[in-house]
Order: C-alpha cells, then sequence, then structure tokens
C-alpha cells in the first residue's frame, strides 16, 4: 500500500464526475481523492503495488494534465 | 423498437382486439398485442415512419387514450383512471338503484293507486336509463357494428324496447285500448335488470386483480438510501442519484443497490431471491453482484456496472410483464351464452311476429307487434350480472379461509383445467433453507462433551452451513466453552483449540490436507449421504474423524403425499431448478417426479412453459422467487409460495399462505366447484325467462287467452335473483 501525489487540473466536480467511473475501475487503486482547494489541485492515490503507470495513464487519457508529485 | 404503454377504455375483450386490428394496418407499425386484463398494449413500430403521438392519435379516434410517460407515472395515471371508474360504477349503481326502488314499488304494490303513476314512474327511470344504463347501449351499437353480440348486447336490447314500449304507452294509452288490449308498462323490469347488472359488475370490477404493481415490488427490493465513495469521502445518496462506475459501500445486511463486481473485502450473498438456492454464496475480491440480493455479515465495496433499469432484477421484471401482457384473456360465460342467446331470441321474436301476423285474430298486426316487443323484453334474465361475480366472490372468500389467496378471477377460472404442473425445487418442494439431516458419530464416542464443542466453534463461523448446525445443536445444548484458538479456512472450514485438543470442522478436503485419519464406517456413510446430493460435514479431533454431520434442504412434509394427490388427478408434473443435477436428480427421485430439469436459469423456466402451452397444455406453475416469477406470469396459472419474494407474489394470480402443495390440490377443487356454480347460475338465471318467452310469444293465448304481463316479468325476475344468489351461497357451505 502507497500513496502517490499528482499535480492536475481536475478544476471542478464535473472533472472529477468523469474521472470517477475511470479511477474506481483501476485494480490497483484502493483509494483515491482530488483536492479542489488546493491551488495545485493535487490527486491523491491510495495504490495495491507499485505500478503508477495505470493511474497516470488513465487521467491522461481523459485529457487531463497530470505530474507526479516527488 | 418495443414498448408498452397502458391504454384505457377499454371494457371488453373484443375491444382489445379491435384495437389491435385498428392499429396493425397503419404504417410503420409492426406488430401490436392488446393486454385486456391488464390493459397495456404492447407496440412494435419504426421510429421513422410513425410517432408516438401519431399512434396515440390514432387510437383516440376510436375512443381509447394511450398513457404515455415512463412505466411509474404510467402506473400511477392508470391506477387513478382504475379508481375513477370503480367509483364511477359505484355512483351510477347508487344512482339507479335509488330511482328503482320508488319505481318497483309502485309497479309492484301500489298498482293502480296513484294517479299519474305510468308518468311518474317513466320519469324517475329516464335518468336510470340514460345515464346509469349508458354504457350497455354504447357498447352493444359498437357490437353491432361488427354483428357480434355480448351481455350488454342483451341487456341493451331488453332494457331498451321495454323502455320505449312502456313510453308509447304511457303517452298514447288509447292506441292499445282501441284496439281492446290492456297497454302493459315494463318500466320496473327495465330498471331492475340494469340495477342487478351494474351490482353485478361493481362486485367484479372490486375482485378483479389489483393492477400488477411488480415495479413497485421492484423498488421495496432497493435500498432508498446509498453509501457511495466520491471523490475519497463517504457520503450517503439516494437510490436515484446513483452513477454507472461508482463505488459502493455494502455493510452487513445492506440491499445490493446495484449489479456490479466487487472491488474489496469478503462477504457471503444470499442470492435466494433470484437464483432461488438457500445458501448464501461466497463474495470476493472480482466476484459478481445482483441487485436485489442481500449482504450478509462482511462489508464490501462493490463497483456499480449496472443501475436502475438495467439490472438483471429490472429485466426480468420487464420481462414478467411482459408475459402478462401477452396473456389470452378467456371469453366471459356469460358472454359467451348471450352471444348465442341474443341472435336466437330475436329469431324467435320474428318468428312469433310472423305466426301471429299469419294466424292471429283480428287486428293481427297490434298482436303480432305485441309478440314481438315482449319476447324480446323478457329476454334478458335479470340475474345475469349476478351469476358469475357472486360465484366468484364466494370462491374467492371461501379461498382465503383455506390460506388460498386469490389475486385474480381468472385463475380461479382456469385453474380446474390445468393438465400440466411446474414446480420449482427450492422453497416450493423442500424447505427452502439447509437444515441438519442427521449428526453420525464414530462407535465409541461420548458425543456430549463434543456437541458442546461444535456448537461453541460452529458459533463463531459465519458459514451458512455452520448456521444451520448452530440452529440444530441449539435444540441438544444451550452450554459454550472457552474456546483457545480459533481460525477459519476459506473453502475448507474451520480450526479450533478447546481443552488443549485440535478440532477440526469442514468438508474432505479439509481432512485430506490435514491427514486425518477417516474411519472406514464414516467413509462409508459419508459416500452415500453424498449420493442423496446432502452436504457432508466433518469433525475431527487431534488426527482422527470422530463424526459427520448431514446438511439438506428438506423436502416439506407434506410435499409428497400433495404429489401423489395430484398424479392421481391426471396432472403432469415438472420439476424444474436452478440447482445441480445430482441434487435434482436425488430430490425428484424422493418425490416421485418422472420429469426435471437441472441448472435451468429464470428465463429457461418461462421458455419451458410456453413450450408446453405450446403443446396445448394448460399450464400451472407453482414458486416462490424472483427466478420463478417470469415463469409464473406466462403460466396459465400462477401459484406463489406465500413464504417467498414478493414479486413472485406480484406475478402469481394465486398465492398459498401457508406453502403447502397440498393447497395446489384444494386450489383445483375450489376452482371446480366455483366453476360449477357459475354454470349452475347461468342456467338458473336463464330458465325462468326461457319458460316465460313461450309465454311471451303468446303460446298460451290459444289456450286461455293469456298474454304476457309484468307481473310474470316481475316474478322471473324475482325468481331468478334469488334463485343465483342460493345457489351461490351453497358454494359457501359445500367441503372443500
Amino acid at each position: 500500500m502507497r500513496i502517490v501525489k499528482y499535480k492536475t487540473n481536475i478544476k471542478c466536480t464535473g472533472c472529477i464526475k468523469s474521472l470517477t467511473p475511470v479511477l474506481n475501475a483501476i485494480d490497483n487503486i484502493d483509494s483515491w481523492k482530488v483536492d479542489l482547494n488546493s491551488s495545485d489541485k493535487v490527486l491523491e492515490v491510495e495504490i495495491d503495488d507499485d505500478n503508477k503507470e495505470t493511474v497516470f495513464n488513465a487521467v491522461k487519457d481523459l485529457g487531463f494534465e497530470i505530474e507526479e508529485i516527488q | 423498437m418495443k414498448e408498452q404503454y397502458k391504454i384505457v377504455g377499454m371494457t371488453c375483450a373484443t375491444c382489445a382486439i379491435s384495437v389491435e386490428s385498428y392499429l396493425k394496418p397503419q404504417e410503420g407499425i409492426i406488430d401490436v398485442t392488446v393486454n385486456y386484463p391488464n390493459q397495456t398494449v404492447l407496440l412494435e413500430y419504426d421510429h421513422s415512419k410513425v410517432t408516438l403521438e401519431n399512434i396515440q392519435q390514432k387510437i383516440k379516434e376510436i375512443g381509447y387514450t394511450i398513457v404515455v410517460g415512463n412505466t411509474q407515472d404510467s402506473q400511477k395515471i392508470f391506477k387513478k383512471l382504475e379508481e375513477n371508474r370503480l367509483r364511477s360504477l359505484k355512483f351510477k349503481l347508487i344512482f339507479s338503484t335509488l330511482f328503482s326502488i320508488p319505481i318497483f314499488i309502485m309497479s309492484m304494490f301500489l298498482m293502480g293507486k296513484i294517479p299519474y303513476e305510468n308518468w311518474i314512474m317513466m320519469v324517475l327511470s329516464i335518468p336510470v336509463i340514460f345515464v346509469s344504463g349508458a354504457e350497455f347501449y354504447t357498447i352493444a351499437w359498437k357490437k353491432l357494428k361488427h354483428f357480434s353480440a355480448n351481455m350488454d348486447t342483451l341487456v341493451a336490447l331488453s332494457t331498451g324496447i321495454a323502455f320505449l314500449f312502456s313510453v308509447f304507452n304511457t303517452v298514447y294509452p288509447h292506441y292499445f285500448i282501441s284496439k281492446g288490449i290492456n297497454p302493459h308498462v315494463y318500466f320496473e323490469s327495465a330498471v331492475i335488470i340494469i340495477t342487478l347488472i351494474l351490482l353485478g359488475r361493481f362486485l367484479e370490477e372490486k375482485a378483479k386483480s389489483k393492477t400488477s404493481s411488480a415495479i413497485k415490488k421492484l423498488m421495496s427490493l432497493t435500498p432508498k438510501k446509498v453509501t457511495a465513495i466520491r471523490n475519497g469521502e463517504e457520503v450517503i445518496i439516494s437510490y436515484d442519484e446513483i452513477l454507472k462506475g461508482e463505488l459502493i459501500i455494502l455493510k452487513p445486511g445492506d440491499k445490493v443497490p446495484v449489479d456490479g463486481k466487487v472491488k474489496k473485502g469478503n462477504s457471503f450473498i444470499d442470492e435466494s431471491m433470484i437464483s432461488g438456492e438457500p445458501i448464501p454464496v461466497k463474495k470476493i475480491k472480482g466476484s459478481k453482484v445482483f441487485a436485489g440480493t442481500i449482504n450478509q455479515k462482511g462489508a464490501l465495496r462493490i463497483l456499480a456496472d449496472k443501475i436502475g433499469n438495467d439490472t438483471l432484477l429490472s429485466q426480468i421484471i420487464k420481462l414478467v410483464e411482459q408475459a402478462q401482457s401477452s396473456k389470452p384473456t378467456i371469453q366471459k360465460m356469460a358472454d359467451k351464452i348471450a352471444g348465442i342467446f341474443v341472435p336466437v331470441v330475436i329469431g324467435l321474436s320474428v318468428l312469433a311476429f310472423i305466426i301471429w301476423y299469419l294466424l292471429g285474430p283480428e287486428p293481427s298486426s297490434t298482436y303480432a307487434t305485441l309478440a314481438l316487443i315482449t319476447v324480446l323484453i323478457i329476454a334478458c334474465p335479470c340475474a345475469l350480472g349476478l351469476a358469475t361475480p357472486t360465484a366468484l366472490m364466494v370462491g374467492i372468500g371461501k379461498g382465503a379461509e383455506q390460506g388460498i389467496l386469490i389475486k385474480d378471477a381468472q385463475s380461479l377460472e382456469t385453474a380446474y383445467k390445468i393438465d400440466t404442473l411446474i414446480l420449482d425445487k427450492t422453497g416450493t418442494i423442500t424447505e427452502g433453507k439447509p437444515q441438519v439431516i442427521d449428526i453420525i458419530w464414530d462407535k465409541n464416542i461420548v458425543s456430549t462433551t463434543l456437541e458442546k464443542v461444535v456448537l461453541t466453534i460452529e458459533s463463531q463461523s459465519e458459514h451458512p452451513i455452520a448456521e444451520a448446525i448452530v440452529q440444530h445443536l441449539k435444540k441438544i445444548t444451550t452450554e459454550l466453552i472457552a474456546i483457545q484458538s480459533f481460525q477459519s479456512i476459506t473453502g475448507l472450514g474451520t480450526e479450533a483449540t478447546v481443552n488443549n485438543k485440535r478440532y477440526r470442522i469442514g468438508n474432505e478436503n479439509l481432512m485430506l490436507q490435514n491427514k486425518i485419519n477417516i474411519p472406514n464406517t464414516l467413509q462409508q456413510k459419508a459416500k452415500s449421504l453424498k449420493l442423496e446430493a446432502k452436504t457432508v460435514v466433518y469433525i475431527s479431533e487431534q488426527d482422527s474423524v470422530v463424526g459427520i454431520i448431514a446438511v439438506a434442504d428438506k423436502v416439506k412434509e407434506t410435499t409428497i403425499s400433495a404429489i401423489r394427490k395430484l398424479q392421481k388427478l391426471g396432472i403432469d408434473i415438472h420439476m424444474l431448478t436452478g440447482d445441480n443435477e445430482q441434487t435434482a436428480k436425488a430430490i425428484a427421485q424422493q418425490v416421485g417426479i418422472k420429469h426435471f430439469q437441472a441448472n435451468v436459469m429464470p428465463s429457461e423456466k418461462g421458455k419451458f412453459v410456453e413450450q408446453l402451452q405450446k403443446q396445448g397444455k394448460i399450464v400451472a406453475m407453482a414458486g416462490d422467487g424472483i427466478n420463478d416469477s417470469l415463469a409464473l406470469a406466462q403460466a396459465d396459472v400462477g401459484i406463489a409460495m406465500g413464504s417467498g419474494t414478493d414479486i413472485a407474489m406480484e406475478s402469481a394470480g394465486i398465492t398459498l399462505m401457508q406453502s403447502n402443495l397440498k393447497l395446489i390440490v384444494k386450489a383445483i377443487q375450489l376452482s371446480k366447484a366455483t366453476m360449477k356454480t357459475i354454470k349452475q347460475n347461468l342456467f338458473w338465471a336463464f330458465i325462468y325467462n326461457l319458460i316465460a318467452i313461450p309465454i311471451a310469444a303468446g303460446m298460451l293465448y290459444p289456450i286461455n287467452g293469456f298474454l304476457l304481463n309484468p307481473m310474470i316479468a316481475g316474478a322471473a325476475m324475482s325468481m331468478s335473483s334469488i334463485s343465483v344468489l342460493a345457489n351461490s351461497l351453497r358454494l359457501k357451505n359445500s367441503t372443500i
């Protein structure tokens, strides 16, 4: 179990709505949330394994910008 | 595009045919099926060629209304219209009763005592004929245009002629007096026939099946509030707000709101309402779950794949409603008789006219007309409308006394004809939940301590079979022992240490994996139990098995004798089950059923019924689960178990309160008795009027100069009503 944080441009609840089914369906994501109040719109994801690709690709495919925060 | 709508304004099975035949040739319409008892129409049409509005318009042209809107809305509107219809019927009935009573009293007891009595009676009967009786004339007119006749035709013809003839005699009494004939009036006969037929309609409407609300029952299977995870937080949302792809949290005891798959957690889910199988199914990550099932003791997170109308449950319900809508109506016996009777009566009246005209005394044309009119007046029996509803009501009441709830009067009218009965296994033939059948200890084992040990260990387990074992052992002992360690091994059983001894309770694999010795005698016993399709649970102490427990879904005590009785009645019995071949075979053999099918899906059950119907069989189906509901709706007579699901009860016409198959035998006997009573009632309704027809035609005239007068009409009226009521009440006292 590890937590990964990303900087994104997910700005509103509408974006979250489109993101929800996709992220929910990804097998190794345990939980996730977007902090709309932060300036970086941080997406925090708890994943089961080390495969961070799935999250990154899924968000990217939906047309959002995503960048991991180290 | 196939859609189902409620349709308003149909009052008989012929209306249904007229809607069908009117719509079918219209451009763009592919198929139309009207279901008269449900008052629905199943439309298949080409969107590009015709719009729904157009179809609505077309149907309006012939006097019916399609209710458009989503299913729940249209159900609501339809219910309201149905209520309105009952209310207007009640109003018409009260209205006609109020006016009929004074007319009846005047004509029966005060004849010749009140001045202008004919005028008063005429004024009083106008509202009865034109307000309360209006529907008979409109329906009769519509029928006439198709050259067909039913009960309404007979009523309209008889009362209409009686009224017009009486009005003529009231306004121009001199016409007949001048020809030496006494001008009788028949106002009371016209209004009382209308009142009594309306009474019958009212009773029947009340006894008619309540609008089926399977959709409403579906709502009760889904939770109102759901806990979902949105943006990382648990939020409580209402059922309607669930989105596709949503993560939903299921706590112990929660109803599953959607079809989906498990994302996280372990639990057992009770799927008996869908599959019919009583043992809850284990769910782990990736397992599929279905809306309407109930989570047991674990917590789960599920991913919503299909929501709302797309779930398996909704699909089943839709199929149920479609099956109900394609069910043919049986023609009412009274209508059937009237259809033959009307032309015969008209023929007789014309014959009477001709004979009088040719052979009668002067003025022969007057006598001939008089004979024609009086034959038509006497033709309609007053009790005609009471014959069917009174018998059905007594029959339904008698059923209720015995725990047979008849929702749909049509099932009562069909049940006596059935020649094939399909039984669901779980919950219908059997009790529907796993029970301990037997506990066998190895020889030289003292069982008292062991029983306590097993009870203690199994109380810790969440497995559904463990629950059955606990239930059973609690009857013997309630004492628990301190446990030192407990571990449950998924798919195998449990392991525990009690009194420094290692115990294992579980399946054969658990014993084999731990290299535990199974004594030969127990091994043999277990083998034969498994052949009978029973689940065998092994109990080991240290390194050898000390006892085995047989668990199975028991056949109800009453089942075997009930099946034998039904077979004696000449009914072919089939068993359908979603369970495996081996269990199905064992149960079928035990209860004496030759034909059975295992691993049957819900939709296949419906198909099976349909196939038998195509072979010309009259099929009854008895079941309890949602998986049976399609077959229950499709069957000519659907019989639901009172212990079953609401949807099964909604789909079936008959519900057995005690879930006892012997009641099916009783329901058939009740149906036989009720139909016999209806036939007798129709005989009693018609017989007095049939006797009076020759008098009306003037058969007695050559002998003693006797012609029909209102007293004879009145006597025929009261005798037929009294005989019909008395005969219906006789059904109440019959032994069934």
